[in-house]
């Protein structure tokens, strides 16, 4: 007994000091948004307007303590967008809490962050008429314009309350694969 | 004029712009829309969809296992509602499913990186549950009839492990070395690893590991108590090759293992007594698109397993009534036993993909199973002599099955699944199968299942064709078992991995196999009918862990007119703390409730039972060291599993505390 004691209270003062935790992601999904993200981006009509020294700008957002999900879906963009060999890419990672009115990119990964600093990220890529896309699509409640999901199959979704406010032109056929949800 | 020419040519190449935007939306638009069908396939092929599959499906993957300090796939089978563990002859521990008939070995069927691996010896598996959590990348276990692969056929459930080696995630086999030490001399090591080769890829696992356990048993049939040697010295080898449409796949294995309790239920008092099981697993198969909408299947299949056994099973000085007149063993009598098995199959599917929302499948399965070495002996004098006889009455069985599966949409939201199967024996009756099931996906967070199945169990060879003298003996005249089962399920999506489900079921059994009658030989019982249902609810409570907890409810009976040998209630509860990116801890509490026993046995019913166990956990960076530190049934409670009636009084008692140090490194 009093070696379980020993490891009950051994376990307890690792759980003590060890405070810093990533977000978990589901490593399909990443990988399948990765994909589709930057071609997605290059679907809006106006994209060109919005490319920064003619090269598609990416900001992934993510929480303090998420940078190596975040590393990993700048890696996974890159790895997928090198086979696609259209714009030059160049992905930025930036924290939610260092987010500044100055940041315009060509669009923004929204990973897993409060409702709070979702909502400001995508007001402000509204505002700017830039796309944003977040891993999770329950953050359509924060504005967030577009997402993929994994059900039977694998679904692109719109953010229906958000698509007039952003008022990005896609074109035409991408509404016929893209499931406008609310 | 100059201004004309260039008015035209700026209009020429504004029109030359513009279709090359056209061009480039349309390109992106096609690679986007292939994109979209590339990662529906993944997730269909590696069953992260299975809330949206028409089954009762489980999925136990790699980290949470380890994490959980989960040692091997017999255990991990264990966490999943309405799966309990059964112990027969020589200490054989099967699976049992929701209840259904725990005395046969063969109505759930072991699928491994795609190959069916159940011997027809005992249409059981068992050998194979060593295999160490740490070579496994994900096990999907389907309760209820059916399988994911349309050819297997499931009856109580299907067990697929998919292993590190063969991941099927599109991701690259990470090589990986490890190692385990722990208490009762348990030791291992192994190795993953993978390379290209000649234009394809190469992957392989081995692994060995041993332990030295002895359990302390009460009076056998014979009234000799004392230890049990459950040793077991046990080795894998996974070889893989995958070139475009072409897979070798194969899996040799060996146990070898003490006798435990006995093969007819008694103590032996030699230590030298072995039980050794060989398993060779192969499979060479060949996929080609023959059209944009047609794929064609091809396999070709090799299975064999040798046995290889020492049992002392009466003690000295047994006085030996039958056949008369009646002799009396000074030196006991030992049984020994060399036999082996081949089975040879064939199997060629069509996959109709007609669109995105209907898919087809149809294909024919021939399978020809015969035994090699037929051999048994008993020997009266302590080994100096033996007499040998053939160990099976029939050497050979030949089944053929085609087989369809259709599963197509209904409006948006429901998918509907139809399938069937008709087995032809060369020695049983013929059988068929039918499935029905609907998928309703009422929005993203609520789905509906509901499914009516059918299956069939033929008898094993030892239920069937068994010539020796043994404990349970043989009958000729089995019908195969038959099963329809009804089941309805429903499913709340709380977030990413965070769900509840709720899965009741029905199963009217039809001619169970089992021995547990007054002549003790195998027999088609009435029909019997078990019921109840499953609860699962697994949450993140925040971010950083995950409670799961199940609780199975079970009703009915099993063996005409009772529920033997399972448990009505069985509940598991886990909780996994990341603690941080390197450290991790977890508790896992299983409740087995009491078992009742068949009408003939007059025994108390089996007591119920908790165990808790507890892990930690370190993991560095990416392709560092991990570390996990697990003591099991940390309480030390003393448990037992229920003996059949007549053999050991006082049960099956299982091992107290224990714990395991597991060491594994990327490279």
């Amino acid at each position: 007994m009093t070696n379980i004691k020993l490891i009950l209270a051994l376990l307890l003062l690792m759980l003590m000091h060890c405070k810093s935790y990533a977000y978990e992601y589901d490593p399909l999904l990443l990988r399948a948004q990765a994909a589709l993200f930057p071609k997605i981006v290059l679907l809006d009509k106006d994209v060109r307007e919005k490319l920064k020294s003619n090269s598609l700008e990416i900001l992934v957002l993510h929480v303090e303590n998420d940078l190596i999900n975040a590393e990993l879906t700048k890696a996974l963009i890159e790895e997928k967008y090198r086979k696609t060999n259209k714009n030059a890419l160049s992905i930025k990672l930036v924290k939610y809490s260092d987010f500044k009115d100055s940041m315009i990119a060509t669009a923004y990964f929204l990973l897993k962050g409060t409702d709070d600093s979702v909502k400001m990220v995508s007001n402000f890529a509204e505002k700017n008429n830039r796309v944003t896309f977040s891993y999770d699509y329950n953050d359509f409640d924060s504005n967030a314009l577009l997402s993929v999901i994994m059900r039977e199959r694998t679904y692109i979704y719109l953010n229906k309350k958000s698509v007039q406010k952003y008022n990005i032109k896609f074109i035409p056929l991408f509404y016929k694969i893209v499931k406008v949800v609310e | 004029m100059f201004r004309l020419i260039s008015a035209i040519i700026i209009f020429i190449l504004s029109c030359t712009s513009i279709h090359a935007e056209d061009n480039t939306g349309s390109d992106l638009l096609s690679e986007l829309e292939q994109d979209i069908k590339l990662y529906s396939e993944i997730a269909t092929e590696t069953n992260q969809n299975v809330d949206y599959m028409p089954y009762v499906i489980s999925t136990l993957r790699n980290e949470d296992l380890v994490e959980l300090g989960v040692l091997n796939l017999r255990e991990a089978i264990g966490l999943l509602p309405g799966v309990d563990l059964n112990v027969g002859m020589a200490g054989i521990k099967n699976p049992i499913f929701r209840g259904s008939n725990p005395y046969a070995f063969g109505q759930s069927r072991l699928i491994i990186d795609g190959m069916e691996v159940n011997d027809q010896i005992f249409g059981g598996y068992n050998q194979l549950l060593d295999m160490p959590i740490d070579i496994i990348h994900r096990i999907e276990v389907v309760r209820g009839p059916g399988s994911m692969l349309t050819h297997v056929n499931g009856f109580a459930g299907s067990i697929h492990v998919i292993t590190k080696a063969n991941r099927d995630d599109g991701q690259k086999v990470e090589d990986n070395v490890f190692a385990m030490l722990g208490s009762d001399s348990q030791a291992g090591a192994g190795i993953i690893k993978s390379f290209d080769l000649a234009g394809g890829r190469f992957s392989s696992d081995l692994y060995y590991q041993k332990n030295d356990i002895y359990l302390e048993v009460g009076e056998d049939r014979f009234g000799n108590a004392g230890e049990t040697n459950q040793n077991l010295k046990n080795y894998q080898l996974g070889l893989n090759y995958e070139n475009g449409g072409l897979y070798f796949k194969s899996r040799l294995s060996k146990n070898e293992s003490g006798v435990s309790y006995g093969q007819a239920f008694s103590l032996t008092d030699d230590d030298s007594d072995y039980l050794d099981v060989e398993n060779n697993s192969i499979e060479l198969k060949y996929t080609k698109a023959i059209s944009n909408k047609v794929n064609i299947e091809f396999a070709l299949n090799y299975f064999d397993e040798n046995r290889d056994l020492q049992n002392k099973v009466m003690p000295d000085g047994t006085m030996l009534m039958m056949p008369p007149p009646p002799r009396l063993l000074v030196d006991g009598r030992y049984f020994l036993v060399n036999y082996s098995e081949q089975t040879f199959a064939q199997r060629l599917q069509l996959n109709f993909d007609f669109s995105a929302s209907h898919k087809f499948q149809v294909g024919v399965q021939a399978k020809q199973a015969k035994i090699k070495d037929n051999n048994a002996a008993v020997s009266d004098d302590g080994l100096q002599s033996s007499s040998g006889f053939s160990l099976f009455t029939n050497e050979k069985r030949d089944i053929n099955t085609v087989y369809f599966e259709d599963m197509f949409e209904v409006g948006e939201k429901t998918t509907v699944q139809i399938g069937g199967k008709l087995s032809q024996y060369s020695d049983v009756e013929d059988q068929s199968a039918l499935r029905l099931a609907v998928v309703h996906r009422y929005n993203d967070k609520n789905i509906y299942k509901a499914m009516y199945s059918q299956a069939y169990r033929e008898p094993s060879w030892r239920e069937q064709y068994l010539s020796a003298p043994a404990f349970f003996l043989p009958n000729t005249d089995l019908d195969p078992e038959e099963v329809d089962a009804y089941e309805m399920s429903y499913i709340r999506r709380l977030g990413h991995r965070d769900f509840f489900k709720i899965n009741a079921f029905y199963l009217k059994n039809q001619s169970q196999i089992d021995a547990q009658n007054q002549n003790r030989t195998f027999d088609n019982s009435d029909e019997n009918k078990l019921y109840g249902f499953e609860l699962e609810y697994e949450l993140d409570l925040f971010s950083r862990d995950v409670l799961h907890v199940n609780y199975s409810y079970l009703e009915g009976d099993n063996v005409t007119g009772q529920l033997a040998n399972s448990a009505e209630t069985l509940i598991d509860v886990y909780y996994l703390y990341r603690i941080s990116d390197k450290w991790n801890m977890s508790g896992l509490l299983e409740y087995v409730g009491e078992k009742g026993r068949i009408e003939a046995d007059a025994r108390e019913d089996v007591d119920q039972y908790a165990l808790v166990d507890l892990s930690a956990g370190y993991k560095g960076s990416e392709k560092s060291i991990k570390v996990t530190f697990t003591v099991k049934n940390i309480f030390d409670r003393e448990y037992s599993l229920p003996s059949p009636a007549n053999t050991y009084p006082g049960d099956f008692p299982q091992s107290g505390r224990t714990w395991m140090m597991r060491v594994s490194k990327e490279f």
